[in-house]
This record gives structure tokens, sequence and C-alpha cells, in this order.
């Protein structure tokens, strides 16, 4: 003998319509929850692209013996190679490296 | 354990969302300040050389993913596609931490103020809620329906 209470499986047919309806409400909601999800992120984006006015694409210049040439090292670069002084045009006015940098 | 298989479907809807705003945000991100992102791909140590097209593909696959994880059919797929991606980012940064002479940062919007301790960490936990997510939506539904 089959037993189906499993939702779906109901012989009453008023049942199954309510299981239908319940169905099809879960879905709209998921689909309503998954765009509000999509447009906060946007909106997020949006919001933090005004909030972000770091100069961190600011070309950088070191002197390397008598020249003074491009450096790899930008605002955002961290790490031991990054510790020179910089500077920001024909290496005359060292950059401090410490105002602008946003990463620890 | 119950708690878990009891609210499964709504535990794998959340992390399905966590991933479209994580994605989208990115991806959003990045196109909005194209010019930087394409820059600091450019300085980056390992991807200077596929810089032009990284920087396309990127937020297209992140938009990608966030897409497909809103159809069912395609629902698992993009579970996996998200642990790939997250598994990359990662490695990458840490390829970059240990073998890369200089740390660029190529990550879109708030991401970038994190430290690269702190990204490596988000990175895990969003891998560890992939696996998550994948397990749940593959762990066949314990159903009411007995044979007597």
């Amino acid at each position: 003998m089959y037993c189906a209470i499993q939702a779906g499986e109901a012989e009453n047919p008023e049942d199954r319509v309510g299981t239908n309806l319940n169905f099809s409400m879960m879905k709209k909601f998921k689909f309503l929850l998954g765009s509000a999800a999509f447009l906060v992120a946007v909106g997020g984006a949006f919001a933090s692209k005004t909030i972000n006015n770091a100069p961190s694409l600011q070309q950088l210049y070191e002197e390397i013996g008598d020249d003074c040439d491009p450096s790899n090292c930008a605002a955002t670069n961290t790490g031991p190679q990054c510790d020179a002084v910089y500077f920001d045009d024909e290496c005359t006015d060292p950059v401090g490296f410490d105002t602008f940098r946003p990463l620890p | 354990m119950r708690f878990i298989l009891r609210y499964r479907p709504w535990i794998v809807e959340t992390i399905c969302l966590l991933f479209v705003v994580l994605f989208t945000y990115a991806a959003v991100s990045k196109l909005l300040e194209f010019e930087k992102f394409r820059a600091q791909l450019g300085q980056s140590p390992l991807l200077t050389a596929f810089a032009d097209m990284v920087v396309w593909t990127i937020p297209a696959v992140e938009l990608a993913i966030s897409l497909l994880l809103f159809v069912p059919r395609f629902r698992l797929g993009a579970l996996y596609a998200s642990l790939s991606l997250m598994t990359l980012f990662t490695a990458y940064i840490v390829a970059v931490l240990y073998f890369s002479p200089y740390v660029p940062c190529s990550c879109g919007g708030i991401l970038e103020n994190l430290g690269w301790t702190e990204h490596l960490v988000f990175n895990l936990v969003f891998i560890a809620l992939a696996i998550a997510g994948i397990v749940l939506y593959t762990t066949p539904e314990k159903t009411n329906t007995t044979r007597v």
C-alpha cells in the first residue's frame, strides 16, 4: 500500500491547489529576493565608487642610481619591495606613501 | 544537523544570494572603474601578459555566474563555477603574496580596502560557503513518502 503524504500528492484536489499556489508564491518571493540582492549590489558598487577617492593610480617614480625611473610600486602596492622613497614627478618631491595608501 | 536539513532550501538560497551580491558588486565596481582596473592588472606581476583579456573576462564571468544562480536549472553549475572562481582568486592572492616581489591590488570597490590577510580569510569563507551550498544542494531530500 502506498501512502502519499508528500506535498503535491494529496488525495484531496483542493490540497493540491493550495500546494501549487504556495509553490508559485514561494517562487515569486525567491525571484524578488534575488532581484533585490542584485539591485543592492549594483547600488552598493555605485555608492562605493563615489566614496573611494584615493589617488591609487598615481604613477610614482624612484631614484635608481642617478636616474629617475617610473616605479612598479603604486599606492595600492604593498610589500617589502615597495618600501623605498617615492616621488610624484621628476624625483623632486617625495610622496608620503602612508598618507594615501589604502592597505595596511 | 536536523536544523540544517530542515532549512536546507533556505540555507542554499541564502548562500546563492550572498554570491549574487558579491559577484555583482565586484563586477559592477570593476566596470565602473574600468581604466583603474585595467591599469592595476597591467601592474600585476602575474597577469600583465593577459591583462587585456582578463580585464573583460573577470567581470563577465562574475555577472554570468550571478545570473545563473537565479535559474534553478543552472544553480548547481553556478555554485561549482563560484567555487572555482573563488579558488582561482585565492590561489592568485597566495601566489602574489608569497612569490611576487610586490603586491598590487586589482579588487573592486570596498574590497580594495581589505588587507591581503583579510582578503584571504574573506575568500576562504566564501569557498567554504560554496562547498556547503554544493553539499546541501546535492544531498537527497528526505521525503515523508512511506511504503506500508
